[in-house]
């Protein structure tokens, strides 16, 4: 007999099925070859260390009820749970993914006008104050626009035929006649601009005066509620980022600057009356060091806007 | 074993209590000679044990009668068995952690020389037993649980690929490369004894 044949036959050995003529056969070749039996006298061990594990346990008389107290005083369960515990099946998963997807497709891809409320909602949401003032300043620079037209097709018209300047004033088209009479009727509204934007006060530079012919009229056009000039700098070079904003009240300022990893590295903080202003930043901390490469996010609030601008400081 | 009559099941899957006490009744020992195997502990099995029929009470709901309520209990047993295994050995609570299996059988080997005449035997087959237990710990669970399962419990075939889910023919592969583990340790180990 081969040693892979007897090999064969020590495993069946361990199990157990092994007829009395194949132990026989192990026995005869174990004689003649060591390394078989070695392998037949370890296998004879495992079989009987096996057969002493077989051991019963000794269970306390009590068994039952220390059970009992582990699962403590709580009842059969629930109806609740045996019906969460049904839905959770993974049989049902599938269709009640299905049946949220049917619902999501059937209320924003059939029907996008479920969207567009929403969106036409939330774009009401905005104060109405805020829109009737855009109105407005829209329809004053639609008029200042208009008149600064025709008053420079009026200057042509004087460069040819020389007219004296009163008397083209006095000559305007019903167009700008047409425009008086809506600053006229604004006249309110012009009322409310801030002080500083009319006349000759520096601080408006940004919004141009135009006068009409009745000089007592006076059109002047609100600037944007923020502009920002130069948002990449280079603080080494001295260049600068200006924020002109716009103040139609007395109200608070807030100024502040971020770094990318969301730390805060100027602060500006002041109450200032009705007017234009413009905040600078020379890319420096509030130490006055410069600070260093990088992108920057600039949050503005005013009584009239709040903004977050990204700024980029190169050196 | 005999099992539970399918009424007495069906009710304790329904969450009747009396009936639930039936099962504990009709299987503690198979459960506990279940968790003795891997705990080597009885006190530790008897515990084990317990702490199953409190699991088996909390998921019995789930039991789809796809299989015998023994073999669903054996898995419960198994499973957690291995858990508590593994949660031992990372906390290095689990006294024989630290002892390797030789180191085991040197105290072993230590032990046969202060016994008497006569007691050799036994510390023999005591020093074995020791070196294939811990050969054991250092399986893989599946084959551990296949040779627990197979070789101590003598569960037929099909019952094991049923309680651990894998199939037949992966039983029978793990349990052989199992056997050829132990058995070579054991080769070694008396080789060496014999040299002495």
């Amino acid at each position: 007999m081969s040693c892979k044949k007897v090999n064969g036959l020590i495993n069946s050995l361990i199990e157990g099925n092994i007829s009395a003529a194949e132990e026989a056969e192990i026995k005869a070749h174990v004689k003649t070859c060591q390394k078989c039996g070695a392998e037949y006298k370890a296998a004879l061990a495992l079989k009987n260390v096996f057969s002493d594990m077989k051991e019963e346990p000794k269970l306390p008389a009590d068994f039952n009820l220390k059970v009992w107290d582990r699962i403590g005083a709580a009842s059969s369960p629930s109806l609740a749970d045996r019906i969460l515990g049904y839905i959770r099946k993974p049989v049902f998963i599938a269709p009640a993914g299905v049946l949220v997807a049917a619902v999501i497709f059937g209320l924003f891809v059939m029907n996008p006008g479920v969207v567009q409320d929403k969106k036409a909602e939330l774009a009401s949401a905005e104060p109405a104050v805020k829109t009737a003032e855009k109105q407005e300043i829209t329809k004053i620079k639609k008029a200042v626009t208009y008149i600064a037209q025709k008053q420079s097709e009026d200057e042509k018209q004087i460069v040819s035929a020389e007219p004296v300047k009163e008397d083209i004033i006095k000559e305007e088209s019903k167009d700008i006649l047409k425009v008086n009479q809506f600053a006229a009727v604004n006249s309110a509204a012009d009322e409310k601009i801030p002080q500083p934007l009319k006349g000759n006060n520096e601080k408006a530079s940004a919004a141009p005066v135009i006068a009409a012919a009745d000089k007592s009229i006076v059109v002047t056009p609100t600037p944007a509620e923020i502009e920002v000039k130069n948002n990449v700098i280079n603080g080494v070079k001295g260049e600068r980022l200006v924020i002109k904003y716009r103040l139609d009240n007395e109200g608070q300022v807030e100024i502040r600057i971020y770094d990318r990893t969301g730390r805060p590295v100027v602060h500006f903080y002041e109450k200032k009356p009705a007017g234009v202003y413009e905040f600078i930043w020379e890319g420096k901390d509030d130490s006055g060091s410069l600070l260093a490469s990088g992108i920057y996010t600039v949050y503005i609030k005013t009584p009239l806007v709040e903004k977050k601008i990204k700024s980029a400081v190169i050196r | 074993m005999e099992e539970l009559d399918l009424q007495e099941v069906k009710k304790a899957v329904s969450g009747d209590r009396q009936a639930f006490d039936r099962v504990i009744t009709a299987y503690k020992r198979t459960v506990a000679s279940v968790c003795l195997k891997y705990m080597r502990n009885n006190e530790e099995a008897c515990d084990m044990a317990q702490e199953v029929f409190c699991k088996a009470y909390e998921k019995i709901g789930s039991f789809k009668f796809d299989s015998k309520l023994s073999t669903w209990l054996y898995r419960v047993a198994v499973n957690m068995c291995i858990n508590r295994l593994d949660a031992l050995k990372r906390r290095k609570y689990y006294e024989t952690d630290s002892i390797s299996a030789d180191e085991s059988c040197d105290k072993a080997a230590v032990d046969v020389a202060d016994s008497r005449e006569g007691q050799d035997v036994l510390a023999e087959k005591n020093q074995l037993r020791e070196c294939v237990m811990e050969a054991m710990e250092n399986f893989e669970p599946a084959e551990r649980s296949v040779v627990i399962l197979r070789d101590i419990e003598g569960i037929d075939y099909d019952e094991i690929s049923r309680i651990l889910k894998i199939p037949l023919g992966s039983v029978k592969s793990k349990l052989s490369r199992a056997r050829e583990k132990l058995k070579q340790k054991l080769v070694r180990k008396m080789g060496e004894k014999n040299e002495l």
